[in-house]
């Protein structure tokens, strides 16, 4: 499986048109379409009915689609998230193996009626519980269409726990340990975040969302996503190595290459040690930074040929 | 018998002979000959060829001698490296039951085949000399750097009686473990504390130091090898790796408890001691309540402190006897 950018993302109730058709605009990664808390229950049915417009709205802007089902019903939400151009289903609460195997058939069945290829939807498991801590490992190997993962933060996570989300210090060290190391044991993606103290729990705070980015893209990790189109462009930018990263890791690489030359295993370069892992760091940021470069490029394709199409529809009204 | 004194562990690549030359010296409590990370491959083979001749001269300084194998090249590795001297073998990268199991029959064929034993604690003298006696059976010291090796690191540890240390090696580098704003390597507070534990529960010693990220590891400064080494003997592990001989004194310097902490010790042994004797089962002093428990623990720090001075005096007989050899009387 290709390894996909998503340094930001916004999760929007999918039956709010003014958010769901102005996605495009916010220059997200990914967009997160929801079927769940930020729908009430009174609309649980029309809003499996929107998701063919909404993957429609958020293509216009290059964004890759996912919808968040609601853990209760798969039965009922897979057949109608599954539609061409969804790439990711999105199911949060996971506390056992078994709900990702019935996720996974029931993806299956609705990528053959769609006529969707085989295997193309992915599953995001989402770890909000205590239960869904205690089996990390279990749930996060059940399916191979599970190709990232993370521990349980957030609000869900938090009541859960019984304890206030925005304290100032972290409550989730185990959560994210259990989390990152299964990720890693599993040779998955893990794409959780360092921890910055924050007590306001601000949703749109752009600087704390960029300082945030930044100590994750230095930390190595590479994913974000937010509920306010503020952490958009922060983590856009801030989870992209600068051009001076990208030249310094061409540089290690080069002398890593002369040392390799050589026979030797590591050296010196401007008082800093290059062996054969810092080697491999300087080739993923590389790897990183023309991911971003074609994702960024690709939204900016989309998004201009959006905006001139609309235009023209303008014009002939 | 308890655990051995091993509160450095130098790494030095097997081909090095200025390095080896250096470390030697250095008052290592282990010397790891490396012919892994630290060897090129196309000097794989010079390495191996070095390990023979190098495991003498280095107990002859009084350290204990490992080495540092690759678990692709398992083999060949240990066949150049089961010598007269040898304490045991690191293996890193470690992430299947069944390398441990290899390495485990590798050992014990060719303790057998070459009559080659454990050596007792430095500076005392073998008594039996039997390559199949679980006392003098060759160590593993395995180094979960991988997240799987992590994940299953009991089932590892189990897999080999031979198995008597761990450590997280360089996870930091393997597992790409980079900085948090904290100044921690991003997951390492966690997998520090669950090595430990791990180790605590199946009976084996846990190696390693609090390295953050302002210190590169195994290669930092002296100042950041000694903070490492005190957080981590107090985080609970027993001694460090490094890779460079100035951190050696760093590492057997925090490992060993300071000159207050023993008197500490002393005077907690000392209150309880007297508390029993007036019929009381826990003391007080200065707002402290000196309990069996605190006792116990003040009790495993002096006879830790006992044991690093019997380590130094070993090193210093060793090194003494072979100063005598090297100037025989006229």
């Amino acid at each position: 499986m290709a390894r996909r950018v998503r340094r930001s993302g916004l999760t929007m109730p999918i039956n709010t048109p003014r958010f769901v058709d102005r996605s495009w605009t916010r220059n997200c990664d990914y967009l997160n379409f929801d079927f769940e808390d930020s729908v009430p229950q009174s609309q649980k049915a029309y809003a499996r009915t929107l998701v063919a417009h909404a993957i429609a709205q958020g293509l216009k802007g290059g964004a890759d689609i996912t919808i968040r089902i609601n853990c209760a019903y798969p039965e009922a939400d897979v057949p109608a998230a599954v539609l061409p151009g969804v790439i990711q289903i999105n199911f949060p609460k996971a506390e056992t193996a078994e709900q990702m195997r019935n996720l996974d058939r029931l993806i299956t069945e609705a990528e053959r009626v769609q006529g969707i290829r085989p295997g193309t939807v992915y599953i995001g498991a989402n770890i909000e519980t205590t239960l869904g801590v205690t089996n990390s490992y279990e749930i996060a190997s059940a399916s191979p269409r599970i190709d990232t993962f993370s521990g349980g933060t957030g609000y869900d996570m938090s009541m859960d726990m019984g304890v206030e989300m925005f304290v100032g210090f972290d409550q989730f060290v185990y959560n994210c340990g259990e989390g990152a190391l299964v990720a890693k044991a599993l040779g998955l993606e893990y794409t959780g975040s360092v921890y910055l103290p924050d007590t306001s729990g601000n949703v749109g705070d752009r600087d704390l969302t960029r300082k945030r980015a930044e100590a994750n893209r230095h930390a190595g990790l590479r994913a974000g996503g937010g509920l306010h189109p503020n952490t958009v462009q922060p983590q856009n930018i801030g989870l992209t190595p600068t051009p001076e990263e990208v030249q310094e890791a061409q540089r290690i690489l080069t002398y890593f290459a002369q040392l390799d030359e050589q026979a030797e295993v590591e050296g010196e370069l401007d008082g800093r040690m290059v062996d054969k892992y810092e080697a491999a760091r300087a080739a993923e940021l590389l790897e990183w930074s023309a991911l971003c470069a074609q994702k960024d490029a690709h939204k900016a394709r989309e998004q201009t040929r959006t905006t001139a199409l609309e235009a023209q529809e303008r014009a002939q009204a | 018998m308890g655990d051995r004194i091993r509160r450095s562990w130098l790494i030095v690549p097997a081909h090095d002979d200025a390095r080896l030359e250096e470390a030697a010296r250095a008052g290592a409590d282990v010397i790891v000959l490396d012919l892994q990370d630290m060897v090129h491959d196309t000097k794989k083979h010079v390495a191996r060829a070095r390990v023979r001749e190098t495991i003498p001269r280095l107990c002859a300084q009084g350290a204990e001698v490992f080495v540092r194998a690759d678990i692709e090249l398992l083999y060949a590795d240990l066949h150049a490296s089961v010598w007269r001297g040898l304490s045991g073998v690191m293996l890193s990268g470690v992430t299947s039951v069944a390398q441990v199991q290899e390495a485990d029959s590798l050992l014990g064929a060719l303790q057998a085949e070459r009559g080659v034993v454990r050596p007792p604690p430095v500076g005392e003298i073998l008594e039996a000399d039997d390559p199949v006696s679980p006392e003098q059976a060759l160590e593993l010291h395995l180094c979960f750097d991988t997240g799987r090796g992590n994940w299953d690191a009991v089932q590892l540890i189990q897999a080999s009686t031979r198995v008597k240390s761990i450590s997280l090696g360089r996870a930091d580098l393997v597992m790409d473990l980079r900085e948090e704003p904290s100044g921690d390597l991003h997951l390492m507070p966690y997998l520090m504390q669950r090595l430990i534990i791990i180790a605590n529960a199946t009976g084996v010693q846990p190696i390693g130091a609090w390295w953050r990220a302002t210190s590169r590891g195994l290669v930092a400064s002296d100042d950041d090898t000694l903070a490492a080494a005190i957080t981590g003997r107090q985080a609970g592990f027993k001694g460090g790796l490094c890779m460079r001989t100035h951190q050696v004194a760093a590492l057997n310097k925090g490992f060993t408890p300071t000159e207050e902490e023993i008197a500490q010790a002393a005077s907690v042994l000392t209150a309880f001691a007297e508390a029993r004797a007036n019929g009381g089962g826990s003391a007080r002093t200065d707002g402290t309540v000196i309990d069996a428990s605190r006792t116990a623990i003040a009790a495993n720090l002096i006879a830790w402190v006992t044991a690093c001075t019997k380590r130094e005096q070993g090193r210093a007989t060793v090194v003494a006897q072979t100063q005598a050899t090297a100037q025989p009387r006229a």
